[in-house]
């Protein structure tokens, strides 16, 4: 089921809600099991076949956690039993994700031949066996405590984050699903969680989804593309996942909200980022945090280790050295990248894409050790127009790479690029309507507050953000413009769901 | 999750209870528009339905009236034409669309002498989602013909029309309820694309152009078109009308029957490569078909016997004849026309295939594009 369909709006989610809440006075545990169920129904409304799929992935996962917990004090079965545990949820993935286009790629590409029928990706298969690898490795290190089964299948399957995140940790959520307060009505928290819903609706219906049908012919056929239309195809695209992403994010924090549950942050105005690691601090904030945890720092430590056994230094004087620049920090940036390309499809064109934002990374983070930071100190006058640029420099790095995020083949994202090069010509046929609506896009983008800044104060999502600007009172408050504003969003984007869109990141 | 707990109940009651205001008076302010205003941001498809609606609502259908899908729309140019006819075929229309609009035809006390039906075989074969995204969108057709459409499905327990799932996304009667009743949100995209009232003017030329062609719009110039070609519907499986479709097909030609109406079934052309992709069985299981009909309705006839194949050039898409191509068949039809004693013979006299001139547009028949 999508947040952006009217059967959620006007049936599932006032019947979840009332039903929460109503069988919470039976007790938490009636609660909690009520809101499975919801969350259950939720995930098959769409494809009833996956469900058994994620059934049998939190039995496992959970009887896995088990058996590490309790061979704590016989660490090698504990590491096995982990190793096991881990190795079953790639292995699911990669049958579920990539098995189809490897073996498509050994049977065209190298002519070894592997019979392979297309599979259907079950929904939101990378974000639920993610959330529960992390589960498995923290149970490893002692890190879970709360280890109950009901709230464990809450964690994993509360269908604000089941399809498309944010990627959360037990540490954050086991808490508030053990905490009385959760499971009664607050006015309060419904109203923030209405309002942040509503805008995340109206982002989604009315942004990003009427930007979709030239990004989809653009890219269909790019070799009709001028230097213009390349670039306006790929600058439309930025702006479509864009608000479809964050419009998400905001739904999944207001929904969330309303159950008196607190989500991390996933999205924080990205394309205000002044450098790529600061956007990746900012874009899927969680996959970053997830990934850093689990893969960045048990690589960058490995490779501190091995250097340290090796009498290479580790200090942060040995990393302004080539090898210890390449070895600390650039492996692990561009293996991690490599990783989050892949995450996000099988083709070669997503692991270009983790491997040109590790690049970018790498860059960045080269500038920052070797050249050290020189900016708004040494000339406060050029802070400004330093930071126009750097976040100008940030947002067409990000678009280039987003080409081959969006490209249907490698082949096709060539062309694309060719195109963008002026290889195609240079013809400009954008209508005034078009480029209006993508200023207007901008400004939001660029010139206003985010969601999180608007309704900070309520503290809807676990992060805080830093405010937008004393100068500007664009703050929420439960008064009447800010009712008549928001209904008449909500009416706006209740007329857009015609022919309702998929968010872009239930593909993943 | 303990938010800032500082509000009271009131104000937060007053708030949503603004809020939910709000969206109902937008909500209400916009259906009150789409209702009234459809002219001035639908699509000109719009102004098509209306001209040929405002023809039937005035009783201006003349001695032939054509009703059908839009080949037959793109097909027939009644100015072309000897006598006073009218086409009356719309884009995406079934045999379930053409039984309302004909019923309401009858309902004049001036009746046309003849009547001619053209669908291509995938009309009877599903219920198109232009039912609802534009006979019922354009306010053509209403809640009590659906809700009758709905009965003889369960009648005759034919599960495909709930299923089907227009524009808006929804199935099954609550889709029917919001069509019928106009929500909002089924002209969207319109009132975007068409600026809230940006398509005024050319609605009002399309609709004058289209009474006064009779109920003809242009589809277009092969030329201005090149670069949209398709090959037509595609055709692998063997014909399979549905009950739903076969049903009111019936129940049309006994309608035209009891009202003493000559009716004709014309087969429009597809181009040889539009023709390549129908499977030889396919096409005779649907002639066979229209032949049962032909030999059960007596007040029916069959204009042709086999699908007739014409050049590329004749079509804008592969299927929709060009202005010059509905020209070339609308000559055909007009010889039919001349040759017959009587209006109401044309039959008896046409042998739509071979009449003259045929020769030098069929290119090839279904055969030949077999061999």
């Amino acid at each position: 089921m999508l947040f952006n369909s009217y059967v959620f709006i006007a049936f599932f989610l006032p019947v979840a809600l009332a039903g929460f809440f109503a069988s919470a006075r039976y007790g938490r545990q009636s609660a909690a099991a009520w809101l499975i169920l919801a969350s259950l129904v939720f995930y098959a409304w769409w494809n009833p076949a996956f469900l058994p799929i994620l059934i049998a992935s939190i039995l496992i996962n959970y009887g896995m956690s088990e058996v590490v917990a309790r061979s704590g004090q016989r660490p090698a079965l504990q590491s096995a039993s982990l190793a096991l545990a881990v190795g079953l949820n790639l292995l699911a993935l990669f049958y579920y994700k990539y098995f189809f286009e490897v073996a498509k790629f050994l049977t065209e590409g190298v002519g070894f031949e592997v019979h392979a029928d297309p599979i259907l990706l079950p929904l939101g298969i990378s974000f639920f066996t993610f959330t529960q690898i992390g589960y498995l490795i923290d149970v490893k290190q002692g890190v879970a405590k709360e280890r109950g089964f009901l709230n464990y299948v809450l964690f994993v399957t509360f269908f604000p984050h089941l399809i498309a995140g944010p990627i959360l940790h037990h540490r954050e959520m086991m808490p508030q699903f053990a905490e009385k307060l959760t499971y009664r009505f607050s006015p309060i928290n419904f109203s923030v969680g209405i309002t942040i819903f509503i805008m995340g609706l109206f982002k989604k219906a009315v942004l990003a989804d009427p930007l979709g049908g030239d990004v989809t012919a653009g890219f269909n056929a790019p070799g009709d593309l001028s230097f213009y239309g390349a670039w306006w195809v790929a600058i439309r695209y930025s702006m479509q996942l864009y608000f479809d992403f964050s419009g998400y994010s905001d739904m999944a924090i207001g929904l969330a909200c309303m159950f008196n549950v607190r989500f991390p942050l996933n999205f924080n105005s990205p394309f205000k980022s002044q450098s790529i690691i600061e956007y990746w601090q900012r874009w899927h904030m969680t996959l970053t945090r997830y990934l850093n945890q689990y893969l960045y720092n048990p690589m960058a430590l490995a490779v501190v280790r091995w250097r340290s056994e090796h009498g290479f230094g580790t200090k942060r004087a040995n990393q302004k050295t080539l090898g210890g620049f390449l070895s600390m920090t650039a492996l692990p940036t561009m293996l991690t990248m490599a990783l989050i390309g892949l995450w996000h499809g099988a083709g070669l064109q997503f692991l270009l894409f983790g491997l040109l934002h590790g690049a970018y990374l790498t860059i960045n983070h080269a500038l920052r050790i070797f050249r050290g930071n020189t900016s708004e100190k040494s000339n406060p006058w050029a802070a400004w127009p330093r930071r126009i640029l750097n976040i100008a420099a940030t947002y067409t790095a990000v678009v280039v790479a987003l080409v081959l995020f969006r490209s249907s083949s490698l082949a096709n994202a060539i062309t694309m690029y060719q195109g963008m090069l002026g290889l195609n010509g240079f013809a400009f046929a954008v209508g005034k309507a078009d480029m209006v609506w993508l200023l207007v896009l901008a400004v939001i983008v660029w010139g206003c507050p985010n969601v999180q800044q608007i309704m900070g104060q309520f503290g809807p999502a676990l992060t805080k953000v830093e405010a937008f600007s004393k100068r500007v009172p664009l703050i929420w408050k439960a008064n009447a413009t800010w009712a008549c504003a928001v209904g008449v969003m909500l009416a706006v984007s209740l007329m857009a769901l015609g022919g309702t869109s998929e968010f872009m990141y239930f593909q993943f | 999750m303990l938010a800032q707990d500082h509000i009271g109940k009131g104000t937060l009651l007053s708030y949503l209870a603004t809020l939910l205001l709000c969206v109902a008076v937008v909500l209400g302010i916009a259906w009150m528009y789409t209702a009234t205003q459809r002219g001035r941001f639908l699509e000109t498809g719009y102004s098509v339905w209306s001209a040929k609606r405002s023809l039937v609502s005035n009783c201006d259908v003349g001695q032939i009236a054509i009703f059908g899908d839009s080949r037959a729309d793109s097909a027939l140019i009644p100015a072309s034409l000897k006598k006073v006819v009218t086409n009356l075929a719309v884009a995406g229309g079934t045999p379930i669309e053409n039984y309302f609009f004909i019923k309401s035809m009858l309902a004049c006390e001036s009746k046309p002498a003849v009547l001619m039906l053209s669908f291509n075989p995938g009309a009877f074969e599903i219920i198109q989602p232009w039912l609802w995204d534009n006979s019922v969108r354009y306010g053509a057709l209403g809640w009590s013909e659906l809700s009758e459409v709905r009965h003889e499905a369960a009648r005759l327990n034919d599960k495909s029309y709930l299923a089907v799932t227009p524009k808006l996304g929804l199935d099954g009667i609550v889709r029917d309820i919001a069509y019928a009743y106009g929500f909002p949100a089924i002209y969207f995209d319109s009132l975007l694309d068409g600026r809230l009232m940006a398509r005024t003017n050319i609605n009002r030329q399309k609709f004058s152009e289209v009474v006064l062609a009779r109920g003809y719009p242009s589809y277009g110039h092969a030329a201005q078109q090149a670069g949209a070609r398709n090959a037509g519907e595609q055709t692998s499986v063997p014909f399979a009308p549905l009950p739903i479709q076969q049903s009111y097909f019936e129940a049309t030609l006994a309608m035209l029957e009891r009202a003493g109406i000559k009716t004709y079934f014309l087969i429009t052309p597809y181009s040889t490569n539009a023709g390549k992709t129908h499977d030889q069985r396919y096409n005779a299981a649907y002639l066979a078909y229209l032949h049962r009909i032909d030999v059960q309705y007596p007040g029916f006839q069959l204009l042709q016997h086999q699908q007739p194949v014409w050049a590329e050039t004749m079509f804008v898409d592969g299927a929709h004849l060009s202005q010059e191509g509905a020209q070339a068949f609308s000559r055909l039809l007009n010889r039919c026309i001349e040759d017959a004693a009587d209006i109401a013979d044309l039959g008896i006299a046409c042998d739509f295939n071979q009449a003259a001139g045929a020769d030098e547009l069929i290119t090839a028949d279904l055969d030949l594009v077999k061999k």
